[in-house]
Parts: structure tokens; sequence; C-alpha cells
């Protein structure tokens, strides 16, 4: 368990306490006392030897750190203890001395964690970039929130301000073009558990009512629905508290161990555990106040009512009522988080235990989230030889927040005319004295309906460790991640849905990993060095779900779809799959100066096609310190330079389901029969020749290190080739399929990554710490499918697919804004020209006029985190930016569309519609040329707010003040006095400052959840909250 | 001890890695794999309802009603997409030309996989596995026929050396170049169906436990009915198998001519129930087309009169004719349509959603698929001419003598006359005309054109391997 104490060692470097010296005295001998401490965190070293320098005079601390050894003056005594520099004294005088020990860098080496075992950091060949769990945002709720902009080639987008809700987690840009394939693999403790997944955790909750649609109304050509439903964010249940240390596998030599799940880059999340030592004590208590980011800006009830009436030439939306509904579902929430943690530690155990509960408001009203955390990891050395341990959490959540995305789009869009309740005091569902407008009220959502997902999630595992020999070690661990969660979501009776209805979804997840390890460490000659782990890995997973229906229910007070009128299965799904490989990795370092390494990794998984099942994933690299070489070597100002480079094949192993490529069948819906007999349809033919994607990295890297670590440099340059791409793809009809899942596609992934970090200021009062990261990825598809091109529908957000472009492009007619001479939109046309029709309307061949305008994914993205010190103060401010990716403003879209019968209400913006000639305004006329008017049953289609123009395409680039928190540490005098070891208390700010030309409010948000591949829409999605905290951190 | 340690994990692993591989093979609750699907008898029947489901897809709708409306006895509204088929400018794009493509090589693949999985994976009483593998025969030959006679160059008018269709016989398992086939003859997809039916046939039950499965499902009339038809399309040189395939019909005594045309042709009100009559060999339930499934239908549109009957026609019947009085009607009376409204339709299809029985084979058809092969072999004879009255007094019509017939030539006309009227509206009339070389609705469409283009779609994926039919070059 050195690694973990090792890796609590900051990189900061902190001021001396200088110490008094006394004028010379003569020698004798004293009875000398003194304490140890840890110079980083003060906390007292149980187990240091104190010896007299040049003798055999020597004592150990005890768990106060204290120790007494009777000494002569003038001597000189040596403290040393593992994970600590040396320390060197020479007695002047017998009073008590304090002596604080340095974290050595130098001596041990900093470790970092990789796939089933562990590095010396100065060792590594692989592309690894580790955060410390200290460097976290502990006022988020979920860690992978707080990593947006402070790892190089890591990009986390969050889906929405939705508590709890999706993260889209992609490193080195997407590696699939399977929507749901592009998600990290996460490992908590060694434990691979189940991490972000679309299918896996989305809830759906929709009504199951759908209202009535007539012919003859106004559609918009291309438009994305607002599906109710909710997808989690699976990592939001650890404890951010409990985090050691996070370390991202992005290269093949790091990722290839994890083999046929490695393509989409691991996160290793390591948790505390206890350190050698007394008891030690934290609580940490933060308050924090959060609100919309900024409010949408929509008609007032008169400004409403007037448009609508001079648009229909009409009196059909008179001013009967002003509700004000974002007023009435706004405010600011408040959330309150306690955090207890207990560890401590001897030479046969340690133990780390936490406890942690947080409430938090949501902005919008009565939708709050809780959550409890409570861990324990423990370790026991029951003889030299043997250890066993576990790390073991239970974690508890209740998610009433669901309806909030819900809520809030109603509230921006409800008719501002329309009253919130009848006479009666009851709420108002309809949409009189409106001509039409079916959207709820939201306030019935949010005070009457009931919406919770409440889910518990153990994750643990337990090891056994034997050492037979100083360098072998043998470990085996079993890991379990349970995932039960149940859902609600209830309807209250209205109008509209007379009975009300209910979904009730039960999700078990259920994963057993069984890890079995030889780790072999060995120095020949103090020169050659081997690191070598071989091993073999067993998981196998259960995911089971079932929802249940009800409506007409007899009363609203009726929960149990039991008692429901009418009710029904709609889903009952068990999925299974298992996991077999077998793995090895040996890494050779001649003195600290070449590098070589090897891993091969075998993966049987279930998944895969019978007879093409055992699939081998190799990875090689070589490091080269030329800071070693004896023309370097004499030079102070460089601590290290080292060339990396590696090359390696991972895979992707979740892209086609659960049960591979195997002919499946399916008996026909509907309850078809032909002549008395079901029918048994095949859902997938059997494709037994189907292989798996497979991903090709090449990473070339340099890390500098200068003058003592006051700057460190970081560079890496990849090149990932996605080869047998999975993409369904036209078959001749007479092989009696239309399309079908073919290896036909290549992608590449070319990158750059700089990690630049620097003490600015290095001096006993004041630091000041930069660190600067910044990446860029450029995504590219090589090789399709027969067309080379295809462009997606509305389930795959309209994204457009093409050879020699990068995936995902947005594909849109070309709006040439409004002219002002008519008030018609203008449209520009392929061939240069433009023209007021608009090119949707020509069906024909409509899709030859569009093209691809980009995509979702920045040029370039990263972040800065200052830390600056002064004395007892501290202050932290960090900015994450992204530059270059597109970002749809369906919120505008959908605030523009004013000729549905929806009549919903409209962005301010709206007001500066075409009213004469001559107006310049990017609003068209109302009753403009691009909405057509076709006989029969064609309608009304209108072409100027559809999903398939690039009318509010807009540029996402963005650089926000994520966070910005000033920290002051109580002096240790006063608080000794207190018995108290540490005592801070800060204050933070959140999300306050955004430079952005993005005209919507919020750039940080995706209607597709945890996909990086549809990402890019703003559809209303419920933007991120900005936010205030006061909090305290007490040490005893 | 350093060995020690490596043979111990070595065996470990070996260990480990025999437990887990048979922990690697599991089975969804949700869906059926292959293997389970064609190993007991009950789970392969609902693979082969499939079989029969897809060929009733191909097989009606857009398939059947443009076969009638390529004669002008359909009647159709002035803009009817129907009178493309015959206007000399199909496009190798059109729609339906797509769609009667890909939908009978859909039936042809479940077929397919069927034939090609129950030898391997087939675990049941074998004898019941033959019949099943035969049923799937019967439903290939009966999909490839759909397809030659609509795409084969030249397949109805005796050009056994024109291009016929690329002959699939395996079950897709994925796809790469060396997939792409070109086409066979005409001749090699001829004898590649009469192959199917001849192989099927001794396998083949002579009746169903259940009444509907005995005309719903394959059974050795059906398969000699249906060779029957093939060998007269097929023409000089096969007349003879096709009297000896009619015989066959014959002599199973459970088929015989309804006497009354209503019960080969019953109302048909709720669209649930089947009531095949006596005389059908092979048809399509209304279980296939509604079930509980909301939008089922055939898609043939008579009762709604998308298609009617044309009134010049009805007007050409003897007045006397049960086929006239009996069968043809108002259809909905509720058409407000003014082009329609008071045209005839006819009762074949009376079901007001499109949830008929449909009847693909029935014997007055072998009949007259045998009286016009003796005409072919034999000149004028009794037999035919037999035939000719059996039919016409049936639907009350005077009989006519053998003396009465000058010459062959003459007594064929009959025959053809007779089966215009008697098999109307059953699917095949364009097929008939095209191969008695009698002019379709248009009389000035050009032989090359009588025949449907290639889809382009396939020409194009195929790199050219596939070529497109002469008229359309």
């Amino acid at each position: 368990m050195i690694k973990h104490v090792l890796l609590l060692c900051l990189l900061s470097i902190s001021f001396l306490n200088a110490q008094e010296v006394s004028k010379i005295q003569t020698l004798k001998s004293v009875q000398l006392k003194g304490t140890v401490y840890a110079e980083e965190d003060k906390q007292p070293i149980f187990g240091a030897t104190v010896l007299v320098k040049g003798t055999k005079n020597g004592v150990s601390t005890d768990l106060n750190g204290n120790f007494s050894i009777s000494v002569n003056l003038k001597d000189v005594l040596v403290i040393t203890s593992i994970g600590f520099e040396t320390f060197e004294k020479q007695i002047t005088d017998d009073r008590k001395l304090e002596i604080y020990l340095k974290n050595s860098i130098e001596t041990l080496g900093e470790v970092t964690i990789i796939g089933y075992g562990t590095q010396e950091k100065r060792d590594l060949t692989g592309s690894i970039s580790s955060i410390k769990g200290a460097d976290i945002d502990k006022t988020v709720l979920s860690f992978d929130n707080a990593l947006t902009g402070k790892l190089s080639g890591v990009q986390v987008l969050s889906s929405s301000g939705v508590p709890g809700s999706a993260t889209a987690i992609t490193i080195r840009g997407i590696s699939s073009l399977n929507a749901n394939s592009n998600n990290p693999l996460i490992v908590i403790d060694g434990i691979p558990v189940y991490g972000s997944d679309r299918n896996n955790n989305t809830t759906g909750f929709g009504r199951t009512s759908v209202p009535a649609v007539g012919f003859g109304g106004t559609y918009v050509s291309t438009r994305l629905d607002n599906k109710e439903e909710f997808e989690r964010n699976p990592l939001a249940m650890l404890n951010p508290n409990d985090i050691e240390s996070i370390e991202i596998l992005k290269d093949a030599y790091a990722t290839a161990i994890y083999g046929s799940r490695g393509a989409a880059g691991v996160i290793l999340i390591t948790t505390k555990s206890g350190k050698s030592g007394k008891a030690r004590i934290n609580l940490n208590y933060a308050t924090t106040i959060s609100q919309i980011i900024a409010k949408p800006e929509v008609l007032s009830a008169s400004e409403y009512s007037d448009f609508y009436n001079t648009y229909t030439n009409s009196n059909k939306y008179p001013l009967e009522a002003e509700t004000n509904w974002l007023d009435e579902t706004l405010r600011s929430g408040i959330t309150n988080s306690v955090n207890f943690s207990m560890s401590a530690g001897n030479d046969k155990m340690n133990y780390f235990f936490s406890s942690s509960y947080l409430n938090q408001e949501s902005y919008i009203v009565e939708q709050d989230y809780e959550k409890f955390n409570t861990r324990i990891n423990l370790d026991y050395k029951f003889s030299d030889k043997f250890k066993f341990g576990t790390n073991f959490s239970i974690n508890f959540s209740d998610n009433n927040a669901l309806n909030a995305q819900s809520i809030y789009r109603n509230s921006v869009l409800k008719a501002p005319n329309i009253k919130a309740k009848t006479d009666l005091n009851t709420y108002y569902f309809g949409y009189s004295p409106n001509a039409g407008g079916l959207i709820d009220n939201p306030l019935a959502q949010a005070y009457e309906d009931i919406n919770y997902i409440k889910d518990a999630r153990t994750i643990a595992n337990i090891f056994l460790e034997y050492k037979p020999f100083s360098w072998l070690t043998l470990k085996s661990e079993g890991g379990i991640d349970n995932f039960t969660s149940e859902a609600y979501s209830r309807i209250i009776s209205r109008p509209d849905i007379q009975g009300g209805n209910a979904t009730q979804v039960t999700t078990q997840n259920r994963k057993f990993v069984v890890n079995n390890t030889a780790t072999m460490v060995k120095t020949f000659d103090n020169l050659h060095a081997v690191n070598a782990v071989i091993g073999q890995s067993f998981e196998t997973s259960r995911e089971m779900n079932t929802a249940i229906w009800g409506r007409e229910f007899s009363s609203d007070e009726v929960l149990s779809i039991s008692r429901a009128g009418e009710r029904g299965v709609q889903n009952n799904l068990i999925g299974e799959w298992a996991l077999f490989s077998a793995f090895g990795r040996l890494n050779y370092q001649f003195n600290h100066k070449y590098l070589a390494g090897v891993t091969y990794r075998i993966d049987g998984s279930s998944r895969f096609n019978k007879n093409n099942r055992y699939i081998g994933f190799p990875s090689f690299s070589v490091g080269w310190r030329i800071s070693e070489e004896s023309f370097l070597k004499d030079i102070k100002a460089i601590d290290e330079i080292k060339f990396r480079a590696s090359t390696g094949y991972t895979g992707i192993d979740g892209s086609s389901g659960y049960y591979g490529n195997q002919g499946q069948y399916t008996l026909q819906g509907n309850g078809l029969q032909y002549a008395g007999t079901q029918i048994l349809q095949a859902k997938q033919p059997n494709n037994p020749n189907l292989k798996w994607e497979r991903t090709r990295t090449l990473d070339l890297g340099l890390d500098v290190s200068l003058w003592n670590e006051r700057l460190d440099l970081k560079v890496d340059y990849y090149h990932k080739k996605i080869t047998n791409l999975l993409y369904s793809s036209a078959v001749p009809w007479f092989l009696g399929y239309d399309s079908q899942q073919q290896n036909i596609g290549d992608m590449e992934n070319k990158g750059i990554e700089v990690e630049l970090s620097g003490d600015i200021i290095r001096t006993q009062n004041i630091t000041w710490n930069a660190n600067f990261n910044i990446s860029r990825n450029t995504n590219k598809i090589l090789k399709l499918n027969f067309d080379g091109s295809h462009a997606g529908g509305a389930s795959l957000g309209y994204k457009y697919f093409a050879e020699g472009e990068s995936a995902g492009q947005f594909y849109m007619y070309d709006w040439a804004g409004v002219n002002p001479l008519t008030g018609n939109p203008l449209w520009n046309y392929p061939d240069g020209t433009q023209s007021e029709v608009p090119p949707a309307s020509l069906f024909a061949n409509s899709i030859e006029y569009r093209r691809p305008m980009g995509d979702a994914a920045p040029d370039f993205y990263g972040g800065l985190t200052n830390s600056i010190r002064y004395k007892n103060f501290k202050l932290d401010f960090f900015f994450s930016f992204s530059s270059g990716g597109q970002l749809y403003n369906g919120t505008k879209a959908l605030l523009m569309t004013y000729a549905t019968s929806e009549s919903h209400n409209l962005s301010r913006d709206i007001l500066d519609y075409w009213k004469i000639i001559g107006h310049k305004t990017d609003v068209p006329r109302l009753d403009n040329a691009s909405i057509i008017t076709r006989g029969g049953f064609g309608g009304t289609t209108d072409y100027i707010s559809g999903r398939d123009s690039n009318r509010f395409l807009e540029d996402g680039s963005y650089i926000r003040l994520k966070n910005i928190n000033l920290s002051y540490d109580l002096p240790q005098k006063w608080l000794q006095k207190n018995f108290i070891n540490s005592l801070s208390i800060y204050v933070q700010a959140n999300n306050v400052l955004t430079f952005t030309k993005y005209s919507g409010l919020d750039p940080e948000v995706s209607a597709f959840g945890s996909s990086a591949l549809l990402s890019g829409y703003d559809e209303l999605t419920m933007p991120q909250s900005k936010s205030y905290s006061v909090g305290l951190n007490i040490g005893f | 001890m350093k060995k020690f340690s490596i043979k111990f994990i070595l065996l470990t692993l070996l260990v480990g890695l025999y437990a887990c591989d048979s922990q690697l093979d599991l089975a969804p609750t949700d869906i059926i794999i292959e293997e389970q699907v064609f190993a007991d008898e009950a789970t392969a029947e609902t693979a082969l309802a499939d079989s029969y489901y897809q060929l009733f897809l191909a097989a009606t709708g857009p398939t059947f009603v443009i076969a009638d409306a390529s004669l002008p006895y359909v009647g159709l509204k002035p803009n009817s997409t129907y009178l493309n088929y015959t206007s000399g400018t199909l496009a190798p794009t059109d729609y339906e030309v797509n769609d009667i493509w890909s939908s009978y090589y859909k039936a042809i693949n479940v077929s397919n996989v069927f034939i090609d999985k129950i030898p391997i994976y087939g675990n049941y009483n074998e004898d019941v596995e033959r019949q099943h593998i035969a049923e799937a025969k019967f439903t290939r030959a009966f999909a490839y026929l759909g397809l030659l006679v609509y795409y084969g160059d030249g397949a109805l008018t005796e050009n056994m050396n024109g291009q016929g269709l690329p002959l699939r016989l395996k079950p897709y398992e994925g796809f790469d170049d060396s997939q792409l086939i070109s086409r066979s003859t005409n001749g090699e997809v001829y004898t590649q169906i009469i192959k199917d039916l001849t192989e099927a046939i001794p396998d083949l039950p002579e009746s169903y436990s259940d009444a509907v499965k005995n005309k719903a499902r394959a059974t050795k009339a059906a398969a000699y009915g249906l060779l029957s038809r093939v060998y007269l399309y097929m023409g000089e040189g096969a007349y003879q198998d096709c009297v000896d395939a009619a015989n066959e019909v014959l002599n199973y005594p459970q088929y015989k001519l309804d006497p009354d045309l209503l019960n080969l042709f019953p109302l048909n009100t709720d669209g649930t129930t089947s009531k095949f009559s006596d005389e059908v060999l092979f048809g399509f339930p209304t279980s296939s087309n509604k079930g509980n499934f909301q939008f089922g239908t055939n898609n043939i549109g008579y009762y709604n009169k998308y298609v009617f009957v044309d009134s010049d026609f009805i007007e050409s019947i003897d007045p006397n004719d049960k086929r006239r009085t009996e069968l043809i009607v108002q259809g909905n009376p509720l058409i407000s349509d003014p082009v329609t409204k008071f045209e005839k339709t006819t009762f074949k299809f009376n079901n007001p959603d499109g949830r008929d029985d449909v009847i693909m084979i029935r014997l007055a058809e072998v009949l007259l698929n045998k009286a016009e092969a003796l005409v072919h072999l034999n000149g004028i004879n009794s037999e035919s001419v037999k035939i000719l009255n059996d039919i016409r007094e049936r639907s009350n019509l005077d009989p006519i003598l053998e003396s009465d017939f000058n010459s062959p030539e003459e007594l064929l006309t009959a025959l053809y006359d007779e089966r215009y009227i008697e098999t109307a509206f059953e699917g095949r009339a364009r097929f008939d005309f095209i191969r008695t070389q009698r002019p379709l609705r248009n009389p000035n469409l050009e032989e090359d054109l009588k025949v449907f283009p290639i889809p382009q779609r396939e020409i194009d994926i195929s790199k050219g391997i596939l070529t497109q039919n002469q008229g359309y070059n």
C-alpha cells in the first residue's frame, strides 16, 4: 500500500518554516525529544527512523510521530522514512525538535497507476494523464464534471443542468460510428464498472397517450422531438471525496492491456486508503447556492398576444391572463453536502472510512437530488507475505429531478396569456383563450406529477496478496458492481389524460469480476530492471430491465400500477455477457535510461462470433531518457527529458449488442399468424464473418522537466486508425436484405496534446503554480460504404457521414439571410445562385442542395489552472475553453417557430421580423415564401426552422471561468491549542464568467446525453447552473 | 521454486480457460438464436410460417394487381400509377420495379436459410424435417416463378437463353464481392424451379390436420398444380409435362370444381375467418393479412375501387354468366369519388379492409392448363373441350360442341377467352397475354418492354455484373 501513500504526494512546492537557530553550545549529552511531521499535510509520521549519524544509535517514532533519543550536542541526526526525503539536523540545544519531512520524489520515484499494476512515473512509456483527487472540484455532483478542461486529450461535455445527468466523455476523438460506443471503460480500484451507455442508463417516462394530430396543420420540415427520458450519469454515484487519483489511459500501450474495451480510452479511478499513523478525521461541509446560468428571454403576455394576433390577423390570442411561467418555476437552489472520513494504519492494518451526504436542489422548483455514500477501504497484513483487503462502497441516490428538463422546456414554451390555475385553485390544463397549444402546465408537472429514480449501487472488491519472494507478488481479487434502480413516473389525471398514467421501470444490473495477476519486479546488477505482470480476468454481467405501465387510475392517490384501469408490460429484458481474458506485460529498463515494453491481451467475449471468439491485442513501446546520457546528465537545469513511442491495437466490444452476429430471431409482434402458426422472423441474419472494429494507435511523446521540476512539459502526437468500422450499408436486394452491418469503413483520429505546468513564483511566502493544457483532434472518415456517404435521420440527429469528412457532420441547406426587398428568406444553391425557393421543398433531388457544415467536436480544447498562495491564503481559478465546434441552437429554432398550431411562446428576437421594404433583419416576413402550403393532404411546411438548415447553426467556442476559489488555512499555532490539525475555510464560485459568441444560454449542453457522436444540439436543453459556495474542511 | 510458480500460474490459466469458454456461450431471453430456431419442430414451424408470410407479402398487393391492371378489363382512374406498367416508359428506378424484386428475394432468402439450416441444426423427426424443407422449396419455387414472369427477358416467349434471374440458393451470411452473381438464363431458372418442386413433392403431405393449413401450406397437389403452370409458361416442349402434372393433381379426389361460385369466393365480412373451397389448391389465408395487426391488408384494392372492373368488359360477358351476375358487384357503397362511384368491381375481393383469402392456385386453372397443353399436343380433342364445358356450365353457360371448332387455333382461342374471364382479377392475366402473344392494355407496347427492367440499384451495386434487359438498354 506504499503506492497509495506515495500517491498523496502533491507536486506543489511548499514553504519551510524556518527553524530558530541558537548560538553554539558546549558538547554535552542530552535526552532529546521531538516529533516528526510530514511537511505537506502536517500529519505526524509513524515509524520514521531517527539515527545519530555515524553511529548505530537510533529509534523509531511512535504513532504520534514522537521520539526520544540520547544525543550529544553537535551530533547530526538523520531522519528517514519511506516516501520522504532524508533529513539531517545538527543538534544545537536540547529543545524539543519539530521536524518536517519533505515528500521524496527522487528516491523512490512517483508511482503511477496503470492497468493491472503500477509503474514509476519516470519509467512510463505509455501516454497517461493523471489528476489527484485533491485537485478535483468537490462542489460538483460528479467527478467527471470536474474533469472538463483539466486533462489533455480528454473532452468532457456535461449534457445539461439536470442534477445527475449524463456527461459525454471522449478520449482522443470518437472511435466508432455507433452512437453509443464511444464511451471510455471505467475501472474503479481494478474493477471495470458500468460506465456511460445511453441504452443502459436512460429511463423513459413518456406520456403513453399521443396527442391527436389532424391533417392540414403546419409542420416543421425536419424537427427533433424532445423525448421524455432521462439519462443518468453512472459516475455520479461515486463520492468525489473518496478519490485518491484518476489516471486516463490514452495510447495503445496504456490501453491495450484492456484489449477489446480499450479503443475509447480507459479511466482508472483509485480510491483512498488508510495511511500509517494515528487516526485522522476529516470533516468537510459546503453550502452552495445555484441558479440558472442565464434566463431565457421570451415574450411577455402582451407581446405574445400582439404577435400572434398580428400573425393570424385575428383576435384569437386575447390577453386574458399574464403568467410568467419561468418566474414560477425557477428558483435559487441550495445544496448542502457533508463529508466525513477517518483513516489510520499501522504496520499490520490500514483503513479508510468515509461517509457523505448531499442534498441538491436544482434551479427548478420541487426538483431535488439526494445521495448518500459510504465506503470502507481496508487492508490487513497477517504476515510478511500475506495481505488481504477490501474496497467497499455503498451508494444510494434519490433523484426527483427527472422532470426538471420537461418543466423547464414547458415553462419556456407555454403561452404566457394562459392562466396557471382555475378559479377553483386547481391547475389549469387547457389552452384557452388561445386557438391551440398542447403544452403541459409546468407548475402541475412540478408540484403534482411524481417522478423519481432511486438508485442503489454497491461497488466492492476483495483481494488477497501473496508475496512468496521479494520480487514476486501474486494477487487475486474479486469484485462486484451491483446496481439496482427503481424509477416511477406519474402524470396525474388531467383533461387530455383522464385518470393519468404511470410507468415504472426496474433495473437490476449485476457484474462480477475476477482478476488474478502475478507481478514480478526485479533489478539485476542495479542496472537492468524488469517489471512484468501476467494475469487472467473473468467478467460476467447480467442486465435486467422491466418496465410496466398503467393508465386510467381511479384516483391520483393510487400509485400502484396493479390498481390501474389499464396496465401492461412494456418491456422485460435480460441481457447477459461474459468476458474471459488473459494478459501480460513486460517492461524492461536499463538504468532508467533505455525503456521498452510489450503488452498482450487475449479477450474471449460472449459477444463475439463463436468461430471468431478469441481476439488478441498486442502493443509495444520504447522510451529514451536522454537526460540520463552522460552529455546531459551534468546539466543541472535538466531534471528529465524523455522520448516515448508506442503502437498497438485495441477494440470496442459493445458495438453490436449482446450476442454478436449470430442469426437472431424474434416473434413477429402484433400477434400475427400464418394459418394458425406464429411467425418467427430474423431480427438479424447470421453473419459469421463480420469482424470487430479494431483501432491501431501510434503515439509519440516527449516529457521534459526543468529546473528542479519548476517547469514540466508533456507533448504527445497520436494517430489512431480504426479499421473494420461497422456500418450498415447497402447489399444487393437479391441477397434478401436492403442493408446490413458491414466491416467496410475506416476512420482516423490525429491529434496533438500539450500539458505545461510551472511554478511561476516559488518563494517562501508566495507560490504561484499554473497548469495549462491544450489538445487538438482531427477526425476523418477514410472509407464508409458503397456510396461513400450516408445522411442519418432524426434518430441519428440528422448527422451526415461522408468519406473525407469528420464523422457526424451537420448536413444542411445554406440559409442566406432575409431579402430586405421582399422579406423572404434567401437560400444559397451549390451552383452559386441564390433563390427564395427553399431547396428542401424541391422533393425530387433536394438532398443535392445540402452540404456538410462541420461537426460538433472542437478543433482544440483545454484548460488553464492557476493556484496562488500567499501565506495562509490560497486562490485557485480555472478556465476551460473549447474552440471550433459547431452547435445547433435548436432552442432558438424552436423559439422562432411560430407557424405551427402549438402557438408556443417565442424568443424576443422574433419581434424584429421584416416589416417594410429595405428592412435589414435576420427574421423573415411572417408569412414568407419558405412556409409553403400545398393542396390536398400536404398541409403547410415550415422550411425556416428545421434542423436541416444552417440558419441556427452557430460556433460553439467558449472560454469559461469554471471555478474560482479562495481559501484560508487557519494558523497551525492556533489550531494546535484547540487540538485541531488543520482547518480551512473557502468561498467558491462556479460558471460565473463565460466568453462565447454562441447566442444561446450555455454552449456546454448536449441534447443527446452521453453520445459524443450525436452531440452538438441545444434543444431547450436545461443549461448548467452558476453557483456560489462556502465551505469548511477540518482535520483532527 | 521459480519453476513451481510458473507451472502453477500456467495451470491456473489453463483451468481458467477451459472453465470459462463454456461460460461464453450465453443465450438471450427475448430472442432466439439460429441454432435453437431450427433445432425443434415447434420453432422451426414458426420460422417456416415466415417463409409463407414473406411470400404472401411479395405476391399480393401491387405484384398481384399490376398483372391484372396490365389488361383493359381492370378499370383505372385516369392518373393511376398502374398505367405505368404498360406505358413503355417504365423506369428501372420505379418503386414497384424495386419492391417486387426485393420482396420476392426477401422471401427467397427466408426459404434459403431454412433449406440450409435444417440439415445442420434440425434435431426432430426426420420425416417432419424433410416435409419442412419441401415446403420451403415450394415457397422458393413459387417466388422464383413470380420473379421470372416479371423480369425474365423472354421467359414467357420461350426464349430459354434469354436473361433470367440471379439464382440465389444460399442464405445471406454477410456480403462481399464473391456474392455478386450474374443472371442465369430463363431456362436455368425454370430448371431450378422444376427441381425444387419435384424434389419437394415426395416429402410434401397430401393434407394437413387442419382445413386452413390444407390450403395455406404446400401439399403434393399444390406443387403439381404450380408445376403445371410452370410447364405451360415454358411452352413448346413442355406441354406433355404440363398435362402430366395436371393429371397428378386430378388424382387427388378432394379437389373438385366448386359448383357454387359464391362458395368459391365467399362473402367475408369479418376479415378473420378463412373459408377455402374444395377447388383451392393453394392460397394465403386471412390470418396472414390481419391477425391483430391493425393495418394488415393484402393491398388488393377492388372493394374500395382504387382499381375496379371496366364497364366494357362487363358488357362483353354473357348476361347469364354467373361470373357476371354473381361476381360483379357494386363494391363499397360509401365511395364518394365521382370517378369511381358508379363503377362496378369484383366480388373476388369483398372484405372492406382488404383482408380476404387470396387464392393463388385453384383447380379451374390447372384444368385450363391441361386443356391448353392438350390442344398444343393433339389439336382438337374431346378432353380439352370437356374441360372448357365443365367450366362454362358451372357458370350457367351453354356447352360448345367439339364439332363447332374448325381448327385447333379456334379451340385455343376459346380456351384463352375462358381463362380470361375465369381467372380475371387473380393476378396472372399479364403473363397469360404475353405468353400467348396477345396485346396488353397498351396495344403498341413493344415486345421488349413487356418485361420489367432490372432495378437500377442492383446493376449499380453489382458493379455491372447484373445486366439490364434488352428493351431498357
